[in-house]
């Protein structure tokens, strides 16, 4: 679980010490919040971009950081937010400026940092087609295996609304493939 | 986890593998490289605006604010009231002078009315 590293709100005597700590913040959890901004946004260059943003914005805050919450839950908050308004960035620029219609699976197929078959870039394309949270709920739930509860506290949304929309995004996807089957 | 019969046709067919890669060496030029761009004491400056917990002055600076205002319009208004009854203060005088000066008025006239010099008959007077 979390080694729970602290913290403290900054003075400016304080700061070399708590860049340290904040060290290992970073190293810590820059891998496992990569790995969830990545399956949002797909490309790796993307992802490297909002967890910069994610890290940066974490130093920024850290006063704000009371430990009212753990330090992973506070920065997968973060995390998920800044993907969020990624997407919903990245939409209005696509639509402004009628950008390429190519296929989601097409363009992971061609990616060089995508490991899989075509098969695993149709499903990608198929999780594409979902709504920007429910992808979230359903990548956390079916990549992550991640419990309710703690989705729950991370998205601040009611475990019976994220089973309801798991539920929906897994019907979805299997509606998606069955008609080509 | 308990699935139902949707989520274990997809965990069949797909898996639950993710089929990204990241390039080598990835994460640990990203720890390196997001030290060196965080912000230094302008961050932890801008916390102290924000983020830390107010002093007591800060916290009590829009009341005193406040309660100095209030005492602005209260001297204000006491001053207003202090000359208004200053001015009725010098009517009153002035209409009390006319008064008197009415008495001597009438006097005068009186004077005039005997026909004696002014000074006689203000002499007579003053005997009674």
């Amino acid at each position: 679980m979390d080694n729970e590293i602290t913290i403290h709100a900054m003075c400016p005597s304080e700061a070399e010490e708590n860049r340290e700590a904040f060290a290992q913040v970073v190293q810590q959890y820059s891998e496992p919040l990569y790995w969830k901004i990545r399956r949002m946004v797909l490309s790796h260059d993307d992802a490297n971009d909002v967890l910069q943003n994610v890290f940066l914005k974490a130093w920024t805050n850290m006063g704000e950081f009371k430990n009212k919450s753990r330090m992973s839950t506070w920065l997968y908050r973060i995390a998920v937010n800044e993907t969020l308004d990624f997407l919903r960035k990245k939409k209005r620029m696509d639509s402004f400026c009628g950008s390429d219609d190519a296929s989601v699976a097409n363009q992971l197929l061609a990616d060089e940092y995508f490991d899989g078959d075509e098969t695993q870039a149709q499903l990608q394309e198929a999780i594409a087609q979902l709504p920007e949270v429910q992808r979230m709920v359903f990548n956390l739930r079916y990549f992550d295996e991640m419990k309710y509860s703690e989705m729950s506290r991370l998205l601040d949304t009611s475990e019976g609304a994220l089973k309801a929309s798991y539920h929906l995004a897994v019907k979805k996807i299997t509606e998606f493939f069955k008609q080509y089957d | 986890m308990n699935m139902n019969h949707e989520e274990k046709y997809l965990a069949e067919r797909f898996g639950r593998k993710q089929p990204f890669k990241v390039p080598e060496g990835y994460f640990e030029q990203f720890n390196a490289g997001i030290m060196a761009k965080l912000p230094s004491c302008s961050a932890s400056s801008k916390l102290n605006e924000g983020g830390l917990k107010a002093t007591r002055w800060q916290r009590l600076r829009p009341f005193a604010a406040a309660a100095a205002v209030m005492a602005m319009l209260v001297s204000g208004a006491w001053l207003y009231l202090q000359r208004a009854d200053g001015r009725m203060n010098v009517a009153e005088t002035l209409a009390k002078s006319e008064k008197s000066m009415s008495a001597t008025g009438n006097f005068d006239r009186a004077a005039d009315y005997t026909m004696m010099e002014n000074e006689d008959f203000y002499a007579c007077v003053a005997e009674y």
